[in-house]
């Protein structure tokens, strides 16, 4: 079973959320939004075309619209061997914080 | 430069330019269409977060440089990314070196892009080499290019050996009256290879045929394809529509080519065929006509010169009264179209080569210091068994990704000032539409760039790989012994750049002194509150001098009646607005006739009141007058400069001068004598000018002066209205104000002064910068001997003495070498100056000087610190 680092955790969690809307903007403004981060659309790509080799996502073309200047989008969608890889990192970090409840303040 | 964009908005060209060579082809366009349609965000911060992937972060398993390539290239790679490292560790000497190679590299790379548009890029016509210019000359009586008689033309057609086609053309306004309202369209009269030379062959219809130039032929017209989507949408049915062109009509049989453009800078709107007219053919000594050809496949241009003087010579033995000392002249059509503007653009290129020339010393001087301080880090990678070779190689990769990055942010600054630049130049600049940031530019733009670094980074790499290197391993980084070398560079360095800079201030110095001469130059008449401006009659409505005299009359009337008007006048032409007309003139008993004329001159033709209204001083006699009508005594006004030529010494009113030769020519008594104005260009010796009544000589291109006691351009409809009143089809064409006029003259002289200033400013700031760093980094190496003098009582006049006492032979020295320089260079500004001499003293006194005065600045800061050295604190800093 393969294990990933945090930013891309929080890119596979980013994309699931979306659900089938997910492509380079959305995901951009949802990690944005949710995290404290400041990011530029770049590093997103690379992390997205990183899990994207690794198997974690795959992807398909939605078609041009009008907003994008009559570009396509790339939609991703979290593949199951993602999605394990995912459940796996949060369970190593849940159980590196069990008895840290009172230090982290979470509850 | 955060640039905020609202979402939906395309990012700018230069952004996508940047995106397409950093972001990979197969995310390009998601990538693109995400920063559409995101929020706003900043490009530079989007543009830096690709720019820090593809350099900076370790590489993904997707660009593995390990995965490609050889050891040598990811050497380099890593070099590279080291370089890059190292910018953004010390930002304070990245940002120095980064704005330094910027304007560096910037200038050049704008000044490239309109060299290479206008000089280098070929003509845009099949086998452009191959496409000549022909002129006619009289070197005998200093005319190097002058126009064509038509019958020469055809005896060159026939009688050479060295042409496929050759062509002839006039070209001209005519006046279109189909439209809203009537307007003057610029115009060529072609002959039937015209377009076949220039590869213009109609995309639509048909071309100019030689049964089109037939006497009784019916009169055509060819669209350009601009004027062609203008003025009728673009629709093919326009063949065979008419055409109202100065009352005329003419048949539409073809439309040109889109991307086809006529060699003049001007925009060319119709193509009509050039006809002979009855008169071309009994006068060999009247010159109109230009003339292109295309040469035979391996027929040199020279090989055409030859052909086409033997053929002029064997004209002039033949015909002695009209073609004696007539030559004819081959060119290629790109030479001709470039002009004199090749001079003034290759100096320019010049100078901007010597600021970057000076960057790259600021950038050589800022490499060493930091070299110095390095010194111990270089030691360790030779101690590990990094070879010389190894340690020079990354020194130059780093100075590469340094001018690299430098020349990236200059070609942004270059494309935002190549548009102002074309902009900003009179049209007097050829070809302006070829100019931009194009491939070519772009590759000159990083060529330079790397070559910049290579320049700047070698000298110190070879340097600081020293074979005592190894040596500075014990001392703490703090060697002095093996700095003398690097002194002594660093010192002939910003010397050298002072010299450069001092060149480039002398030549600024003396257009600016020649331009402020312009400006004080008068152009023999007055230019406030002056309204100028041209009606051309077409002949089919005013085809008798009776027609052309009513329209005058019946508009002075008008004009003079204006409120605001003073005065009004006609004249066939008015100085500075580019047409002129110019006549050989015969005195009357003066020897015996001869075929040559005694005198040639500018040929007025004015209406009453012409001198008072455009404020020209009236010397001897008097002015033209209402009572000079056709029937009355046939007078002349002849200028200062005329009298002074036709008759030295002797008064020159009540003589007799004739316009032609032979007894049949009437003659023309000389009733004043006025001031020389400048027709052509304010400060080049003016022909010298005759002026006749316009009602005793009328003609149909009329232009009106107007003097107003209000603001001339507040007249401007209401003159409109007057014309209009008069003939509602006759369009106005360059109303312009006296003010304006002088504008358009000075326009040149101005721009390249301000050019040259721009250059000579930032050369001067850039040597001066890197005079302050050799001294700064001097008292910053030195904090110690100093801090012991102060210790032992020097004063702090001493310690200020000790600092300027380095620097001031630098100065001294960049001084001599750079005035050496410019009395040796100075004289190539010479065709641009006027009213000032290429030595001129006051310029070559003034630039030192200035110089001297920034320079001591440039010592006293860094002085003054080492003034306030700290003994104590100077001499604990000593124990490693």
């Amino acid at each position: 079973m393969g294990h990933t680092g945090e930013f891309e955790l929080l890119v596979i969690l980013a994309v699931r959320r979306l659900a089938d809307d997910a492509y380079g903007v959305t995901i951009l403004d949802e990690l944005e939004e949710r995290t404290s981060r400041t990011l530029t659309l770049g590093t997103v790509y690379k992390t997205l075309g990183r899990l994207e080799s690794k198997g974690y996502l795959e992807t398909r073309t939605a078609p041009p619209t009008r907003e994008r200047g009559g570009r396509r989008k790339k939609l991703y969608e979290v593949t199951a061997t993602g999605l394990e890889v995912a459940r796996s990192s949060l369970a190593d970090l849940r159980k590196l914080t069990e008895g840290l409840e009172p230090d982290l303040e979470v509850p | 430069m955060t640039i905020r964009h609202g979402p939906g908005r395309r990012p700018p060209a230069v952004v996508r330019l940047l995106l397409r060579v950093l972001v990979p082809a197969d995310e390009r366009e998601f990538f693109l269409g995400d920063l559409r349609e995101g929020r706003r965000r900043s490009w530079l911060r989007e543009i830096l977060g690709v720019l820090s992937l593809r350099f900076v972060s370790p590489p993904g398993p997707r660009g593995r440089p390990s995965d490609r390539g050889d050891g040598m290239f990811k050497e380099l790679l890593a070099d590279l990314r080291y370089g890059v490292r190292m910018m953004v560790r010390s930002p304070a000497f990245t940002m120095v070196a980064l704005v330094t190679m910027a304007l560096g590299i910037g200038v050049n790379t704008a000044m490239f892009s309109i060299v290479h548009g206008v000089l280098l890029k070929p003509l845009p016509y099949p086998h452009a080499d191959r496409i000549v210019y022909l002129r006619a000359n009289n070197l005998s009586r200093g005319w190097s290019s002058f126009t064509i008689a038509p019958l020469n033309f055809w005896d060159w057609q026939k009688q050479n050996h060295s042409f496929q086609a050759m062509a002839a053309y006039q070209s001209r306004g005519m006046t279109y009256t189909g439209g809203d309202e009537p307007q003057v369209l610029h115009t060529y009269q072609v002959t039937d290879r015209f377009l076949g030379i220039l590869g213009g062959e109609p995309t639509l219809g048909r071309g100019i045929a030689a049964a089109d130039l037939e006497p009784g032929a019916a009169d055509v017209v060819l669209l350009s394809h601009g004027f062609w989507e203008r003025t009728f949408g673009g629709s093919p049915s326009v063949l065979g529509r008419t055409m109202t062109l100065d009352g005329r009509p003419f048949t539409v049989v073809g439309v040109l080519p889109a991307r086809w453009h006529s060699f003049s800078s001007s925009t060319l709107d119709l193509v009509t065929p050039l006809k002979p007219r009855p008169y071309w053919y009994t006068a060999r000594g009247s010159h109109f006509l230009r003339a292109v050809a295309r040469l035979k496949p391996g027929v040199s241009v020279e090989q055409a010169q030859a052909d086409l003087s033997g053929i002029a010579a064997a004209l002039a033995a033949r015909y002695p009264d009209s073609n004696k000392g007539w030559g004819a002249s081959v060119q290629s059509l790109q030479d001709a179209v470039v002009g004199s503007s090749r001079a003034q653009l290759l100096i320019l290129m010049a100078s901007v080569g010597l600021v970057l020339l000076i960057a790259c010393a600021n950038m050589a001087n800022m490499t060493l210091a930091r070299a110095m301080v390095r010194t111990r880090e270089l030691a360790i990678r030779a101690a590990v068994g990094a070879g010389r070779g190894r340690v020079v190689r990354q020194l130059l990769a780093e100075s590469t990704v340094l001018s690299v990055a430098g020349g990236a942010l200059g070609v942004l600054l270059a494309y935002g000032s190549v548009a102002a630049l074309v902009a900003g130049w009179p049209t007097l600049l050829p070809r302006s539409r070829n100019i931009g940031i194009d491939p070519a530019v772009l590759v000159f733009a990083l060529g330079l760039s790397v070559a910049s670094g290579v320049l700047f980074g070698l000298v110190p790499a070879l340097t600081v790989v020293h074979p005592r290197l190894a040596g500075s391993l014990g001392q703490g980084g703090r060697s002095t012994t093996g700095d003398r070398s690097r002194r002594w560079l660093r010192a002939a360095l910003v010397a050298g750049e002072l010299s450069l800079a001092v060149m480039l201030l002398v030549g600024t110095g003396l257009l600016v002194r020649s331009f402020a001469a312009l400006q004080k130059e008068s152009p023999g008449f007055q230019t406030d509150d002056r309204l100028v401006f041209t009606t051309p009659l077409p002949s089919a409505r005013y085809g008798d001098d009776e027609a052309v005299e009513q329209f005058v009359d019946g508009s002075l009337a008008r004009l003079q009646a204006l409120p605001g008007v003073e005065s009004a006048t006609v004249a066939n032409m008015v100085p500075l607005r580019g047409s002129d007309e110019i006549w050989g003139l015969w005195l009357a008993g003066h020897a015996v006739p001869g075929a040559q004329e005694d005198a040639s001159a500018l040929f007025y033709r004015v209406g009453p009141g012409y001198f008072k209204t455009m404020g020209i001083p009236l010397r001897e006699g008097r002015g033209i007058t209402p009572d000079d009508r056709g029937d009355t005594l046939r007078v002349a006004v002849i200028s200062a400069s005329l009298a002074q030529q036709c008759f030295p010494g002797e008064d020159p009113l009540g003589r007799m001068i004739k316009f032609g030769r032979g007894d049949g020519q009437p003659s023309v008594e000389v009733v004043g004598v006025v001031g020389d104005v400048q027709h052509y260009d304010l400060g080049r010796a003016s022909v010298p000018q005759v002026y006749v009544p316009f009602a005793q000589r009328p003609t149909r291109g009329v232009s009106f002066v107007v003097r107003s006691s209000v603001a001339p351009a507040s007249l401007v409809s209401a003159v409109r209205g007057a014309i209009g009143a008069v003939d509602p089809d006759q369009p106005l064409v360059g109303i312009e104000t006296g003010r304006e006029m002088m504008e358009g003259a000075v326009s040149l002289p101005r721009f390249r002064t301000l050019l040259m200033s721009i250059f000579g400013l930032t050369a001067l700031l850039l040597a001066t910068v890197g005079l302050y760093g050799v001294l700064a980094y001097s008292v910053s190496q030195r904090t110690r001997e100093i801090g012991v003098r102060v210790a032992l009582g020097a004063s702090r006049g001493s310690v200020l003495g000790l600092i300027v006492r380095e620097g001031a032979p630098l100065v001294g020295a960049g001084l001599a070498v750079g005035l050496g320089g410019a009395v040796a260079l100075s004289r190539i500004f010479k065709s641009m100056l006027f009213g000032v001499g290429t030595h001129d003293l006051l310029v070559f006194a003034a630039v030192p000087l200035v110089l001297a005065l920034v320079a001591l600045v440039a010592m006293l800061i860094p002085a003054r610190r080492a003034t306030r050295v700290d003994p104590v604190r100077a001499l604990g800093e000593s124990s490693p």
